[in-house]
Formats: structure tokens, C-alpha cells, sequence
């Protein structure tokens, strides 16, 4: 049986495909964008709507021990948001740390349709699978965490490129993961100590090599892996003031390794890691400088970590950093270090207009948008729930797009915040082509996802379709809460060919696919490797290698991704 | 001022979540229309109708609102959820958490209630006749904010935990206390007139505890500062004299236990820090 | 599997919370013959899993359990689910992470309690994380790291017996290698086999481990201690042993049942996750909870990311709703509230106070269990069941959170089914039932 829909008459945007609003049909058959349909194709009546390919989130911790332990660690944040069974729904619970359905109908419901979950403990990434597999509608894959892992720090420490990326390799096919992960390298590593790394160039305690190393190391580790997305960074002092400079000086350290004008580092939530100043009283927004630099150079894409205001759960592998949370806040607190690998902490925070230093941290997300001039270079994420929930992002994009909404949100913010931030001054509102690169086209390429965030021919049909009239933009830019309405509640979310959501409703919710890397390398120097490392094993882990591995047939709807590697 | 009474019509084996009971809901209702309100027993969903005998008015005016309620309420669940005036009395048992959130009126339990009487309580007074179960007046689950203000009259014994998380307001028990009273307390006051299983005050930081019975011991992470011969509890003088500790030092707290001097001879060892 | 000898290696072991993964099982013939590397717990129950077993599915008539077809025993099952306002869903700690999922939509498809064993032993431990959260780590960073080890209110010998062996006191560590390189502290009110090998035991008066943390608090913090002694521990002590923990490199806390169901329950709790904050402040400290079964953790789990909440879920109005003494197992069953229950894997019969016991004998009662046990006994309906780890696959949660997979090693008896095929079907006949409007 051939499914085939025809969406008639819409305004599309099509970035990839250098679509800009145009009138047209797009047309479904199994599940693929095809060139028509045939006259039993089910019709849906675009006009006067827009038409964008299913979003795609590039970072939101969705699954996996720490967002469990999130949720674990607060009831009280589920009490307050409850769904209720319907025929078509299961129940759950939502606000700041969802749980597994709740995530999956509510991305649906905003026309995401592809989210990955972005810190994965390597250990504990059956776990993480699990999730994902209970997760319905949106495809997903996972990031394992890579930055304070033992072989990668000892290998990088002896210069053995080649050996870490096979090691790498092995362990995204071991694991089903998709791609490389660092997270404050070396610092969770000394965390497990209980002490602090402040420098890109401080020496891991017992392992003798620098937060610098690790990240240059990995960044040839995927190089030679080709692997489809870049390192994706998580820096050192998130949080700390004056951070915007190790966030450059990240960037920085890898820029000889410039691969033409792809990007090949990924700094993540850099609102977070984009402090200026020296103190809480003095701090400011670095957002100009980091601006300044990506914007002159191609080799690094960001996404935002946009900060919404109101109660959240924050939760990083940067064990340090939320112990630091937690002693700001007096709030609860969980800490979770996993052993060769990571660690994770959780904080319920609150952010608020009137706190100075979270008023700015609100602006610096912004600015970066603004600032940044390539979209297709800056992404939009709250780091979920990081930043705020993800249900949130049609207030982001609603800021983004309007002037005046964001003038709403200046006028109530701490007053000296508003004073040093750039933010007043900027008059740049993002288009409804930008808005649909930073959604969906970028992340999805900056992925390496080929038939994903476009409507090309045999690209996969995940559409979202929203209630704006593209000839009403001006009207909307004054009236942002329609804007946020329109984004929050797609008039059909189409999902692998199947319609999922019509006016903000979860019809149906089949369950999508996990994407994973193999990277192949030469099948001696594997064995090799495994050899070696199968010796280790036991040593550093209380499990045994056999139990570690991740069998393709323990996901749900596996999708591999391959690669050449060239080693 | 005319009540409306419901009765009992017949045995409820499941929980009844009676949260739309309330001078609020109420006030002003027809029996008929009262009738028709549908609550939850266990998972079906049934009329007040099927489950009580509906009588008599509710008055139109919130605060002249009286129901009265008669019957074994041991399965029901948040009877005067969030009132705000008028008055309940329920005529047995109350069940769990009678008047969770209530912000003004009153409700008297002719008989026992559950545990979490009074949970989140922000006003208003609640008096049982009976005794009631643990966490009297707790905050929710994972929150820091339990009672935040009225007053609740326990008769009888109250169970463990009460008053934890306290914020304001008053709580009195006529009868023993089970453990932990004052768990985590941040302010308002806590009189238990009867014994004290134990651990008053653990993890205050605010607020006051009055034990005239018998406290076992006082926990380690408080410090003996005086002797008082009496204290206020509201409008009261309640008669020492008093060993008067303040804590918990392990929250950098400035929690006061008042123990009764008479009750507990064990204590006497903490009079030798009083300065002489 | 054929009548070869065959030996599998790194098998999980499905007894206690330690899922150890390194056992060698032979097989001959679909019977286990013989174990290597496992305790002797495990060595028993993997020698042993075919004494009493239930062989058929049963159903009483006029009073007597007797056997019946699966068909039967399915639909007997749904008929009493759709007739019930307020079934319970109980045991979960004994089975895959697979099935609780299926006894999640379960619960939530007929409108009932679901409750796992956690809270009648770990339950107040998660009260206590909602409160105070925790600072934790794998077991394996305490086997690399931790210079100082402690048991309160557990005895691992006995209970966890390859605990010390495989992850603390005995362990072979990175940055530990051997007994010489730790220190062990046992505080329990009597002198266990774990206590005679530690470095300090400390014998605490029954019940006053609160105060004794507390103690613990106060010195750590540097405050004053006022009395003599507390808990029977002279302060002196307690002072020194404050000093053992703040100069410590890396500690580690493990605690058990003494604590979590000594009076005071999640409050001892609250006040060990307090301690191990608290000494965060000085030095590293992690503690993790000693979790009984081999998969209670999974189940809770699995709860937490289906419905929010870890155990004592409240499905009756078709949403997840949570409240711990209101909505778990134990406390419905004494107040009275269930009218129908169906057990996995568990003997509530022979472990839940007498008023719950004497209340959940008296509903309709379904159980699905691979061995006869009293709850078994008195049932209405009875399926038996696959043995997780042994006849069937499935995932488990090792008390630090790490998930394994524990396979199958050999066929299970003729008909006999993995709880998750059991669950399933009774779901799919309770929805065409109800579809029925029966
Ligand atoms: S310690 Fe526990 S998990 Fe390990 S072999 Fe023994 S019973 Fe099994
Ligand atoms: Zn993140």
C-alpha cells in the first residue's frame, strides 16, 4: 500500500534547496519527498500556511541516566504539568524534564520530527537507548561523552591519533552512537577528586595530558573517522566568569585544522560559555567578541543554550560546574560519576528577570543569534531543559523574529542587565528562511543528516506546517504571541510520510529510528586494537566487554549511518 | 445558616477524591446540580448523587457556607481542597489529606483524619477531634514549602513528620507526637502538649517548637542556651519552666526547642552550660 | 540448545543488586550443570531454579487452584482487571526492564495502582533524593578511587557476598590496588561478619543511627558536640571518625535496610545524603544505596521515564500521579482500597504486614511467578513465568544504575512464558474486551 499525501499550495521554505517562500505543493509517497502524487493522494489545503521540513534539534537532553535522575530527583516539577490518557496519547507528566511519551508528542506537536540527545555516558548507553526507543514519533540518535574517557586521554597523552580513532570507532559502533562528545575535557576526569581545572592547558591530574590536547586529539579522531558531524564541544569554565575567552580560545586551538568552509568544531549552548568580565558584578556579555569570530571563521558552528525565564532542571556531564550550582543555590543537588568516562551533576535553577546575572545570560543568547551573521552556522537550542524546557522554543523564535518582542521582555528585565547588554541596540528580526535554517536546514546538515531539514527529491517527508501567512509577517512581528501560537501547535506535523499531528492533536504515534555512525576502519587494525583494549578492559571497568557492546537488534528501529574512515 | 448535608450512601472500597467538596465549589449549588458533580472512585468516574444522600442548602454567601458531611470519609481523598471561607464538618472519619492548600474558613473533623491533614495549608483553621496521621501540614512531595499559614487544632495524637517544612501558622497537638516534629521547619510554631516520640526540630531553621511532655533526647546538632520559665504559643502562656535549644546547627539553623523542664529530668544534663 | 555441553561466559547473575557480569555457567542438556566465579547465593539459585516450580497456569474453582489452559488463565486474568475500580499492580524487581514497561501501559490501560518493591525496602531512600538529592557514582569509581569505605545498616557477606570483592574493600583499582590502601568503617548495632573486617566498627544503639549522623554532621561541620555520647558512640569517637572522613581522598557510603527501615526511615536517609554533601564541601564523597534484587533499580527506572515518578504510581484518573504512603502498595492495601491485584515476580503474602496481607488475600488476586510461594497459594488466577536471566533475556539495573542485559541460557519448561508475552496478552485481551463493552 502506497501512502501518498499531496500538500497543496503552501508558502515553502526550503533553505537547502534555496526554496525562499514560494508557492508550491509538496508531494509524499512512502514515507519519501517525491516530484508528484497520483489523485488518491490525501490533499492538505496549505495555502495561506507555511511549509518547512519537521525540525530538527540538535541538542536536548531528552534520555539517558542523568535526565532519569532529573526526573527522579523532582516531583514536584511533574505535579504541576500532567497528560492525561486520550485514545491516541499515553499519559505522562512535562514541564522541565518530560517523561518519555510526553517528549515525543510535544516536539511532534511543534513539527519537530528529529532531536538528539547530546551527553551520553558511554557505560550507561543502553540506558539512554532504552529511552530513546520509548520516545514515540521524532527519529533520534545519542553523543557519546568522549572528553574525560581513560584510552582517549592516554592514547592522546602517547600521540597515538590513529589508535584513539579506531578506539572512537569502535566505541560509536559498540555503542550506537553518533557522534563525538566532550564535556569539560579533563575536568570531569580531576571532578572525580573533587577538584576544579581552570586551563586549556592544565594538566589532567594522573594522566598528564591538557584539556587542549584532548580537544585538538579529537578533533583529528574525527577527521580521520569522517565522521558526519564535528566535535561537539562543551567547554572548560562553563559558568564561570570571563568564560567567553576559553570558548575562543577553544575555537582557536583547533582552527589550523580548517577543513575548507565545513565547520569542524561545534561549541554547544555557547550562551553558557559566553561571559565577559571578571566577577558576578561585573559580568557581561561576550557575545560581540565570540560573534566576531565565528563570524570570521568557517571552521566553527554554535548553538545557543538560550535561557527562558521560570523554573528549570539543569543538567551538564559537567559534574564540577553543578556542584558550583549547587552551592550558589542552596537547591538540591544529584551527582552521578561514572567510572573511565564522565560524570554528570542536576540542579533545579530558576531564572530570573529580576536577577542581574541571569538577565544577561538572556541577552548573550540572543545577541549570539542576532550577532552571528551565517544561520547556517548558529542553531537554536535551549539546551533543553538546560536553558528551559523545549517546549519554550516559539518564545525563542518569536524573540528572534521580533523586535518588538523582544523590547516586551527588555522592559522587564534587571535594569543595570538592560544597561550593559547590546541586545537594545540591535534592530535585526530574523526571516521566516532564517528561522527555518536554524530549526531545521542547519542541524540537519551540520549533522550530516542528508535527507533530513530539506524537501529534495527522496529526502525523508517530515513536514511541519504552520498557521502563518508568510504575507502577514509584519502584522505577526507586532503581534508575537500569535507568532509563538503558530510555532507551539503545527496545523500537521508529518512524520516519515505519516500525518502525526493536525491542529496541535496527536493523531498517531508511530515510533522513528535511532541514527548511528560506523566509521569502518581497517579490519586489521581493529582486531589489533581490540586486542589491546580487551586486556585493559576488565582493569578499568567493573563490566566486561561482551556486556558493553550494544547489539543493533537492541534498538527498537536502528539506522546506520556509514562513513570511510581513513585509517 | 442552613447547611447542606451529604450522607453516605454506601460503602466506598476504592479511593474517593473528593477535592470538589468545598464551600467554594458549593456555595450557592442546588442540591440538584450538586447531585450531578461527578468524582472519581477509584477509576470510574460517578455522580455525588450515587454516592451521598443530599440534603438541605448550601448558602449562596461563601463565608455562611456550612457542609456537613457524614460517614466514614477513610478512602477519601482532599475533602476542602484549596477553601478559602466557609465552613466543613465532617461527622467521622476526615481521610487523607483534609483541607490540602486551604486558604481560609474552617473545617472540623468529628472523628479522625489521615495522614497530610492540612498539607500546604495557607490560612484558615482546621480542628479534629480525633487524632491524625503522619505528615500533618507537610509540604508536597520534592517541594521546601509545607504550612504557610492558619492554625490546626489536633485532639488527639498526631503522627511523624508533622509540621515538616513548616513555614507559618500554628500547629497544636493535645495528645503525643509521633517522630520528626518540625522536620526541616523554617518558621511558625508547634506545641504538643502529650510526649514526643523523638528527633524535634531535625534540620530546622526557623520557627518554634513547644514540647510540655516527654522528648527522649535532643539531637546532637542543637546547643542548650537557657532556662525559661514560660513561653508564648499565639496568644497563650504556656507554663515551664523550659530547656530552651537552638538549632539545627547542621543547617546553620535558628530553630528554638522549648522542652518542658519537669517532663524531662534526662535533660539535665545541659545544665551544666548555663553560665553562672 | 542441544545436548552439547556448552559454557557461556560473562553471564549476569540475577540474585542481588551487585548483577555481577563475570560468571562462567555450563549448560548441558537445558539444565544448568555447572557455575564458576559466582557466590554462593548465586551458584544455589543457578543450580537450583527448578525446585518448585509452577508447571501450568491455574485457575480457582469452588475454592481450589487447578490447572486450566493459558487461554483461560488470560482471560480469567482481563475479566478481573475490567471488573476492578482499583486494581494493584505489584512486584516488578524480579523481572526485566522489558516487562515493567509492559506493566507500565498495563497499569495505565486499566486504570490502576502500579507499585514495585522499593517501597518496602529502598522507598525511603528516593523519599530522601527528593528532598536532598545525592552525590553518586558507579561502582567502579569507588573501586578505583575510594581510600575509605563504609557499610551502614548492611552486611554485604551476606546479603551482596562479591560486593567487597569486585567493587570496594578488596577490589583492584587504578589508583587502589589493595586492601592496604583502604580503610573500613562498619556502623551497625551488631558486630556482623562484614563488621569483623572492618578497620573501625561502631556499634550504634538499635534505632539511633539518626542521632548518630547527626553527630557525624555536627563534627564534620566542626560544631560542638554537647553530649557525652550519642547513640552509644562516645563523642570522642565520633569526633575522630568526622576527622576520618574529611581527610579523606575519595569516601564512599553505602547503606541498607538498618537505615532505610530503622524508625525514621526516609529522615535517616535525608540525613546520610546530608553527611555525604556536606562532606563535599571538604573532600570527595559518593554514596549509593546496597539495592536488594537484581532489577528493583530497573523498575524504578523504567517508571521514572515512563510516568515521572520511580514506584507508587496512581493511574485511577489517566494520568501518573505519585504520593508514596497514599498511593503504595502496602498503604491501599491497608486502608482497604484495592479490589483486585495481579503480582509479578514478587511474595507480598509472606512479606507485607498482617492488615495489608489479610486485605490482599481477600480480592481477586492474579500472580505470575515461576515458583510456588504463598502468594501464589492464594491466588485465583496463576501464570508461570520464564526466570529472567536464565530462561529468558532481558535488561536489569545494577544498583549504581548501569543496565546490563542478562540472557538466556536455557530453554524454559514446555508452554511456560516470559512474564513480558503474559503481560501482553492479558493487555490485548482486557482492550478487546473492553472494546467488547464486556
Ligand atoms: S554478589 Fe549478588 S550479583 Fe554477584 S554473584 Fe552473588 S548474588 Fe549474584
Ligand atoms: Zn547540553
Amino acid at each position: 500500500m502506497s501512502r501518498e499525501i499531496a500538500i497543496l499550495n503552501g508558502t515553502v521554505f526550503d533553505p537547502t534547496n534555496r526554496i525562499f517562500g514560494e508557492r508550491m505543493d509538496i508531494f509524499v509517497k512512502d514515507g519519501k519527498i517525491v516530484g508528484s502524487a497520483s489523485s488518491k493522494a490525501q490533499r492538505i489545503d496549505a495555502s495561506g500556511k507555511v511549509v518547512m521540513p519537521g525540525g530538527v534539534d540538535i541538542h536536548s537532553h531528552i534520555a539517558g541516566s542523568k535526565v532519569n535522575s532529573g526526573r527522579l530527583l523532582r516531583p514536584e516539577d511533574h505535579r504541576k504539568d500532567v497528560e492525561v490518557k486520550t485514545p491516541t496519547t499515553h499519559s505522562g507528566v512535562g514541564y522541565s524534564i518530560p517523561s518519555t511519551y510526553t517528549t515525543g508528542y510535544r516536539y511532534a506537536k511543534m513539527g519537530y520530527t528529529t532531536v538528539f540527545e547530546p551527553a551520553t555516558p558511554p557505560l550507561k548507553t543502553r540506558h539512554t537507548h532504552e529511552e530513546l526507543d520509548s520516545t514515540p514519533i521524532i527519529d533520534k540518535g545519542c553523543f557519546p561523552l568522549f572528553g574525560n574517557n581513560w584510552f582517549v586521554m592516554e592514547y592522546l597523552r602517547d600521540g597515538k591519533v590513529e589508535e584513539c580513532a579506531t578506539y572512537v570507532a569502535w566505541m560509536l559502533k559498540a555503542l550506537k552512537g553518533y557522534a563525538i562528545k566532550i564535556v569539560d575535557p579533563g575536568g570531569v576526569e580531576v571532578w572525580g577528586w573533587g577538584k576544579f581545572l581552570r586551563h586549556l592547558d592544565e594538566k589532567v591530574t594522573h594522566f598528564n595530558v591538557t584539556p587542549r590536547e584532548i580537544i585538538r586529539g579529537l578533533c583529528k579522531v574525527n577527521r580521520l573517522l569522517n565522521l558526519p558531524h564535528p566535535i561537539h564541544v562543551h567547554t572548560n569554565n562553563l559558568g564561570n566568569p570571563g568564560n567567553y575567552t576559553t570558548t575562543i580560545e577553544t575555537m582557536d586551538t583547533v582552527r589550523d585544522m580548517a577543513n575548507g568552509s565545513k565547520p569542524i568544531v561545534h561549541i554547544t549552548h555557547v550562551q553558557f560559555t559566553g561571559f565577559s568580565g571578571s566577577s558576578w558584578l561585573n559580568l557581561g556579555s561576550g557575545a560581540p567578541e565570540i560573534a566576531e569570530y565565528v563570524n570570521k571563521h568557517g571552521h566553527v558552528s554554535v548553538d545557543l543554550g538560550q535561557i527562558i525565564f521560570g523554573d528549570t532542571t539543569t543538567m551538564t556531564a559537567d559534574g564540577p560546574f553543578q556542584y558550583f550550582l549547587h552551592m550558589l543555590t542552596d537547591n538540591k543537588w544529584v551527582n552521578m560519576d561514572v567510572e573511565v568516562e564522565t560524570g554528570s551533576g542536576i540542579v533545579p535553577f530558576q531564572y530570573k528577570r529580576s536577577n542581574y546575572v541571569n538577565a544577561i545570560q538572556w541577552g548573550i543568547g540572543l545577541e549570539l543569534a542576532l550577532l552571528i551573521k551565517d544561520p547556517w552556522r548558529v542553531f537554536m537550542t535551549t539546551d533543553h531543559p538546560n536553558g528551559g524546557p523545549f517546549t519554550y522554543y516559539p518564545r525563542v523564535i518569536a524573540w528572534l523574529m521580533s523586535r518588538k518582542a523582544r523590547e516586551r521582555t527588555l522592559s522587564k528585565i534587571n535594569r543595570t542587565a538592560r544597561r550593559r547588554l547590546t541586545l537594545p541596540s540591535i534592530d535585526r528580526e530574523y526571516t521566516l528562511e532564517e528561522i527555518a535554517t536554524i530549526t531545521r536546514a542547519a542541524p540537519a546538515r551540520s549533522l550530516g543528516l542528508k535527507n533530513k531539514g530539506h524537501f529534495g527529491l527522496g529526502a525523508d517527508a517530515d513536514i511541519a506546517v504552520y498557521d502563518i501567512n508568510p504575507s502577514d509577517m509584519d502584522v505577526l512581528r507586532r503581534k508575537p504571541a500569535k507568532l509563538r501560537r503558530a510555532f507551539g501547535q503545527a496545523c500537521y506535523t508529518i512524520k516519515n510520510g505519516a500525518v502525526v499531528v493536525r491542529d496541535g492533536k496527536i493523531l498517531k504515534s508511530p515510533f522513528g529510528r535511532t541514527f548511528y555512525v560506523e566509521s569502518q576502519t581497517k579490519p586489521e587494525i581493529e582486531s589489533n586494537l581490540l586486542r589491546s583494549i580487551e586486556t585493559r578492559f576488565r582493569d578499568y571497568y567493573t563490566v566486561g566487554i561482551e556486556n558493553y557492546q550494544i547489539n543493533e537488534s537492541y534498538l527498537r528501529y536502528p539506522a546506520k549511518v556509514r562513513c570511510e574512515a581513513e585509517i | 445558616m442552613s447547611a447542606l448535608e451529604l450522607t453516605l450512601r454506601r460503602t466506598v472500597m476504592a479511593p474517593l477524591y473528593l477535592d470538589i467538596i468545598s464551600p467554594d465549589n458549593l456555595s450557592g449549588k442546588r442540591w440538584r446540580e450538586i447531585g450531578d458533580y461527578i468524582v472519581w472512585e477509584g477509576n470510574r468516574k460517578v455522580k455525588l448523587r450515587s454516592l451521598f444522600k443530599i440534603e438541605g442548602e448550601a448558602e449562596a454567601n461563601l463565608q455562611d457556607t456550612l457542609i456537613e458531611i457524614v460517614g466514614d470519609m477513610s478512602r477519601a481523598r482532599r475533602i476542602g481542597y484549596r477553601m478559602s471561607g466557609g465552613v466543613i464538618r465532617v461527622r467521622g472519619h476526615g481521610g487523607l489529606y483534609v483541607g490540602e492548600s486551604m486558604r481560609g474558613g474552617r473545617i472540623i473533623v468529628d472523628g479522625d483524619a489521615g495522614p497530610w491533614l492540612g498539607a500546604n495549608m495557607a490560612g484558615g483553621t482546621i480542628e479534629v477531634s480525633g487524632s491524625a496521621g503522619d505528615h500533618v501540614a507537610a509540604a508536597s512531595l520534592g517541594t521546601d514549602k509545607g504550612m504557610t499559614g492558619g492554625t490546626i487544632i489536633v485532639k488527639g495524637d498526631s503522627g511523624s513528620q508533622t509540621g515538616a517544612w513548616m513555614h507559618s501558622g500554628l500547629i497544636r497537638v493535645s495528645g503525643s507526637s509521633g517522630m520528626f516534629p518540625g522536620a526541616h521547619m523554617r518558621g511558625g510554631t508547634i506545641h504538643i502538649i502529650g510526649d514526643c516520640s523523638g528527633r524535634a526540630g531535625a534540620n530546622m531553621r526557623g520557627g518554634k517548637i513547644v514540647l510540655s511532655g516527654k522528648l527522649p533526647t535532643v539531637l546532637p546538632s542543637f546547643t542548650f542556651e537557657d532556662i525559661r520559665s514560660q513561653t508564648r504559643v499565639d496568644k497563650d502562656n504556656v507554663e515551664g519552666p523550659f530547656y530552651v535549644f537552638s538549632g539545627d546547627n547542621n543547617e546553620g539553623g535558628d530553630g528554638r526547642l522549648f522542652i518542658k523542664k519537669a517532663s524531662n529530668p534526662q535533660l539535665k544534663w545541659c545544665e551544666k552550660f548555663l553560665e553562672v | 540448545m542441544g545436548l552439547e555441553e556448552s559454557t557461556f561466559r560473562d553471564v549476569v547473575c540475577t540474585v542481588c543488586g551487585c548483577c555481577c557480569d563475570h560468571l562462567e555457567v555450563t549448560v548441558k542438556e537445558d539444565t544448568v550443570v555447572k557455575v564458576k566465579n559466582a557466590c554462593a547465593m548465586s551458584t544455589s539459585k543457578l543450580l537450583n531454579y527448578m525446585n518448585e516450580r509452577i508447571m501450568k497456569p491455574m485457575i480457582r474453582r469452588r475454592g481450589r487452584l487447578s490447572g486450566c489452559s493459558y487461554r483461560d488463565a488470560v482471560d480469567a486474568a482481563a475479566k478481573i482487571l475490567l471488573k476492578s475500580r482499583s486494581p494493584l499492580l505489584y512486584g516488578w524487581s524480579l523481572t526485566s526492564c522489558e516487562a515493567v514497561e509492559v506493566g507500565v501501559e498495563l497499569a495505565e490501560e486499566v486504570g490502576g495502582f502500579i507499585d514495585n518493591t522499593t517501597s518496602t525496602c529502598h522507598g525511603p531512600t528516593i523519599l530522601g533524593v527528593h528532598e536532598i538529592g545525592e552525590s553518586s557514582s558507579t561502582l567502579g569509581e569507588v573501586r578505583h578511587r575510594a581510600d575509605l569505605i563504609i557499610y551502614w545498616g548492611c552486611n554485604p557477606i551476606h546479603a551482596h557476598p562479591l560486593h567487597m570483592s569486585r567493587y570496594t574493600l578488596l577490589s583492584k583499582g587504578r589508583f587502589r590496588k589493595s586492601r592496604s590502601e583502604r580503610t573500613l568503617i562498619v556502623v551497625d548495632v551488631r558486630r556482623t561478619d562484614t563488621a569483623k573486617m572492618a578497620d573501625m566498627f561502631i556499634q550504634v544503639e538499635p534505632n539511633k543511627d539518626y542521632e548518630l549522623i547527626s553527630a557525624l554532621r555536627a563534627a564534620v561541620r566542626g560544631d560542638e558536640i554537647e553530649q557525652d555520647e550519642v547513640g552509644g558512640v562516645p563523642t570522642d569517637l565520633i569526633e575522630e571518625v568526622a576527622e576520618m572522613l574529611i581527610s579523606c581522598d575519595f569516601g564512599a557510603l553505602f547503606f541498607g535496610l538498618g537505615l532505610t527501615m530503622s524508625p525514621g526511615k526516609s529522615e535517616n536517609v535525608d540525613a546520610a545524603l546530608s553527611l555525604v554533601r556536606d562532606l563535599n564541601s571538604k573532600t570527595k564523597f559518593v554514596i549509593i544505596p546496597m539495592r536488594g534484587h537484581f532489577n528493583v533499580n530497573g523498575a524504578n527506572n523504567v517508571m521514572t521515564w515512563m510516568t515521572g515518578y520511580p514506584y507508587a504510581i496512581d493511574f485511577t484518573r489517566g494520568f501518573p500521579y505519585y504520593n508514596p504512603g497514599e498511593t503504595s502498595a502496602v498503604d491501599l492495601l491497608a486502608r482497604g482500597e484495592c479490589d483486585s491485584a495481579l503480582i509479578v515476580a514478587s511474595d507480598p503474602v509472606s512479606n507485607f504486614p498482617y492488615k495489608a496481607t489479610c486485605n490482599l488475600t481477600s480480592i481477586p488476586l492474579i500472580t505470575i511467578d515461576p515458583h510456588i510461594t504463598p502468594t501464589v497459594l492464594c491466588s485465583d488466577v496463576v501464570f508461570p513465568s520464564a526466570l529472567v536471566g536464565i530462561e529468558t533475556s532481558g535488561t536489569v539495573y545494577r544498583m549504581d544504575g548501569v543496565p546490563l542485559v542478562a540472557r538466556k541460557l536455557v530453554e524454559p519448561p514446555r508452554n511456560i512464558r516470559s512474564d513480558i508475552e503474559i503481560l501482553r496478552d492479558i493487555l490485548r485481551r482486557y482492550r478487546n474486551l473492553k472494546r467488547l463493552g464486556r
